[in-house]
């Protein structure tokens, strides 16, 4: 196998349970986001804008339609001939095996994987982020301060800090210590998740980790506390551009409204650094006769014959006749039938709401109440 | 489909013109995010015709562009191929119903050596979905020598180019004309299925005749071939002038009839680009109109076609209009009845008022 100077792995395994029925069926990175996009979309993107030829995506949780998605990696210009896009299940060995226990476990669990490449430098990722980076100027400071890790961070307020994972550092932007989650936070410098390891360090730290009974395998609970017991250089990537972490439904939802703001603090017209998807053939969109649309977000396929207000729609999605959608999500093939109306909602891939009004209600700003449409056992809608 | 070569010729036809001066008709864009070969290559993909060799003549540059490796109509792989043959026409050459030998001389090895036994030719310029399982089976069945596809006939107002037959039943042809003078009940559609030895055996007979028209050298010597006929019920348009593009695009606005084009079924491919959906601002006002993916609109659009990537300005008005891709339009400005190619720019508080009769075509890349 060539050998790389720099590998990414992805964790694409989780649940997200906080998401609710968005994830019933599919696994957090592979939930649909901004119409045409999918959670994945962004990290696969920033890999091809950094120019990182290998990436493996580490999957657990309901990986199907992530799977299929992802296919060969030839979406995100990721299809190379010397490594590209490996998904990376559990496995078995000849001592058995196991889930993936933790972040730290599923590394570690390929750590044969990264070693086929050689690698000086491994990039963890999350799919659960939307953000656009490159991650060479990470590794650039890294380099440049011959840190063994550097930790992505981005300033958030004072009163919010408390439900991330807080990195305290020295005006030279080496950390200090580390609080996940503090209840009093000493600084506002969040982390993003992104991580870059020298592999060796990694490596090393896997290992001993994987033999520590007590540990949760996770990064930010266990490998980032133990290299900072240890002394090893660790430092802190300020970042200043736009970063939404989706953990919630209400984190979500506004995180896709945020994309209808003028102008959009995330700008998805950005010819320098596009975001890649895989995308499906679909005819154009049509908007009928007496349709109405205003501040929305439109994909191909659809077929709007109803009014669309402050509204993200995303393929293949038809809205019939004096329907009415506002303020609201509404997934792939989905179908809004004549005469009902979507207010504040989140409707899922597939769903057919065929009669009555549907609402959530906005008590006040920032405090909205979504009112979440899955289906169980979605069925497509042709 | 085992044993079927498929093969697109092109129809460099100057009627379209100026749309094609920059390009060969077969990648004329249409229907906001297509263009003229999508349909031919994607009924072949979609009929299990996993050989196409596409001809090219003259301004290919945008065919190599939009196809490339055919990867989107998933023919980049092993056991499926994508072959661009060099053709032999020039631009402006011939009229449209046209199969030209030349094109298949220049190629005579590919078909020498091939082993398929029928070659499917079609011309790209008529938007259908059809299915060649039904036409192949229809040609294997009869043992014909060769199986031209037709419609019904409609009256166009473009008779006298077109290739209009008699035809009685069990598919035989009783005669076959250019033009409508005489009685006919068919119009050839621009596809036909001909056995591989037939094919070849023209093409070296066609020298010695000095007729290179597949299609003449077939109406010419009807009695010497078995030729029968397909016809074909679906919807199919034919392309061969601006009224006839205009009104295509405009008739597919409505959804139930590009429903029955894009929906169900074989799915039309076409390049995929990584544009952004649509984004709607909060003063636009958009009806009756089909908007490709990657445009920004501010303004109003009515009854028109828009292809990706479009930045509408505030206080605009677009209507009964064809914009291709990468378009402006200025604030304040009007357009009716107007066909912009890719990427012209339209600057603020211009006013361009065309008739259904004759749109005002706008040039790739113009400035105004």
């Amino acid at each position: 196998m060539k050998k790389q100077k720099t590998v990414a792995m992805l964790l694409a395994g989780g649940q997200g349970s906080r998401l609710g029925g968005l994830t019933h069926k599919l696994a957090k990175p592979a939930v649909s986001f901004g119409g045409k996009y999918r959670i994945i979309d962004f990290p696969l993107s920033n890999c091809r804008y950094s120019n990182i030829e290998v990436v493996g995506v580490l999957t657990q949780y309901k990986p199907l339609v992530l799977n299929s998605y992802i296919s060969t990696g030839a979406p995100w210009a990721l299809d190379s001939l010397d490594g590209g896009v490996s998904i990376l299940p559990p496995y078995l060995g000849m001592d058995g095996g196991s889930w993936y226990k933790g972040t730290a476990d599923a590394v570690y669990q390929n750590i044969e994987f990264i070693d086929q490449y050689c690698p000086e430098n491994v990039v963890i990722l999350s799919g659960d982020h939307i953000y656009k980076m490159n991650y060479h100027d990470m590794i650039d400071f890294q380099d440049s301060k011959k840190a063994d890790a550097v930790i992505a961070v981005i300033d958030v307020p004072l009163k919010e800090a408390s439900r991330f994972g807080i990195m305290n550092t020295n005006k030279q932007d080496e950390i200090i210590s580390f609080d996940e989650k503090p209840k009093v936070p000493k600084s506002t410098k969040a982390s993003m998740g992104v991580y870059v390891f020298k592999w060796d360090c990694l490596k090393d730290a896997l290992l001993r980790d994987s033999k520590d009974e007590k540990s949760s395998h996770d990064f930010g609970k266990n490998i980032i506390p133990m290299l900072l017991s240890e002394n090893k250089k660790l430092f802190a990537y300020e970042f200043d551009g736009y970063w939404k972490d989706i953990g919630t439904v209400k984190s979500y939802y506004e995180a896709n409204m945020e994309l209808l703001q003028d102008p959009p603090p995330f700008d998805l017209d950005d010819h320098e650094f596009p975001i890649y998807s895989n995308n499906s053939n679909a005819m154009p969109q049509i908007i009928c006769e007496h349709a109405e649309v205003s501040n929305s977000l439109i994909c191909d396929g659809c077929i709007i014959e109803g009014k669309i207000k402050n509204s993200i729609i995303s393929k293949d999605v038809y809205v019939g006749k004096d329907a009415i959608v506002e303020n609201s999500i509404v997934m792939h093939h989905a179908g809004i039938e004549s005469g009902v109306k979507v207010i504040d909602a989140v409707v899922s891939e597939g769903m057919v709401v065929n009669k009555g009004i549907l609402k959530g209600n906005i008590k006040n700003k920032g405090n909205a109440d979504i009112s979440l449409l899955y289906k169980p056992q979605s069925k497509q809608k042709i | 489909m085992k044993n079927t070569l498929g093969i697109i010729v092109n129809n460099p036809s100057k009627k379209l013109y100026p749309l094609t001066e920059d390009r060969n008709p077969i990648t004329l864009p249409i229907f906001a995010r297509y263009r003229l070969v999508d349909f031919a290559m994607s009924n072949m993909v979609g009929s299990n015709i996993t050989k196409i060799g596409v001809i090219a003549s003259d301004k290919y540059r945008s065919l190599l562009d939009h196809v490339g490796t055919g990867q989107e109509w998933g023919l980049s792989r092993k056991s499926q191929a994508l072959v661009i043959l060099q053709g032999a026409k020039k631009f402006g050459d011939i009229d449209e119903n046209n199969i030209n030998l030349i094109d298949f001389e220049k190629n005579e090895m590919v078909f020498r050596r091939n082993t398929d036994n029928n070659i499917l030719i079609t011309t790209p310029n008529t938007v259908c979905r059809i299915d060649y399982i039904k036409v192949i089976d229809q040609h294997k069945q009869t043992g014909a020598d060769i199986t031209l596809v037709a419609t019904k006939t409609v009256k166009t107002g473009e008779e006298k180019s077109c290739i209009f037959m008699d035809v009685g039943e069990n598919n035989e042809i009783k005669s076959i004309n250019l033009g409508s003078k005489e009685e006919h009940n068919r119009q050839y559609a621009g596809k036909l299925v001909i056995k591989r030895e037939v094919l070849l055996s023209l093409m070296y007979l066609a020298p010695e005749l000095g007729e290179y028209e597949l299609l003449d050298l077939i109406m010419n010597n009807l009695d010497n071939f078995d030729v029968k006929c397909f016809t074909y019920e679906g919807y199919l348009r034919r392309i061969t002038t601006i009224q006839e593009y205009f009104d295509t695009n405009m008739e597919l606005l409505n959804p139930t009839i590009s429903c029955k084009l894009f929906r169900g079924g074989q799915l039309i491919y076409t390049k995929i680009k990584d544009n952004h959906p649509t984004l709607y601002k909060p003063k636009c006002k958009v009806t009756s109109s089909c908007i490709a993916s990657g445009g920004i609109i501010h303004g109003h659009i009515d009854k028109s076609v828009i292809f990706r990537h479009i930045y509408q300005e505030q206080d605009s008005k677009i209507s009964n209009s064809i914009l291709m891709e990468g378009c402006r339009v200025g604030m304040g400005t009007i357009l009716d009845y107007v066909i912009a190619d890719r990427n012209v720019t339209i600057g603020n508080n211009v006013v361009l008022k065309g008739t259904k009769e004759s749109p005002v075509i706008l040039k790739k890349e113009m400035n105004i």
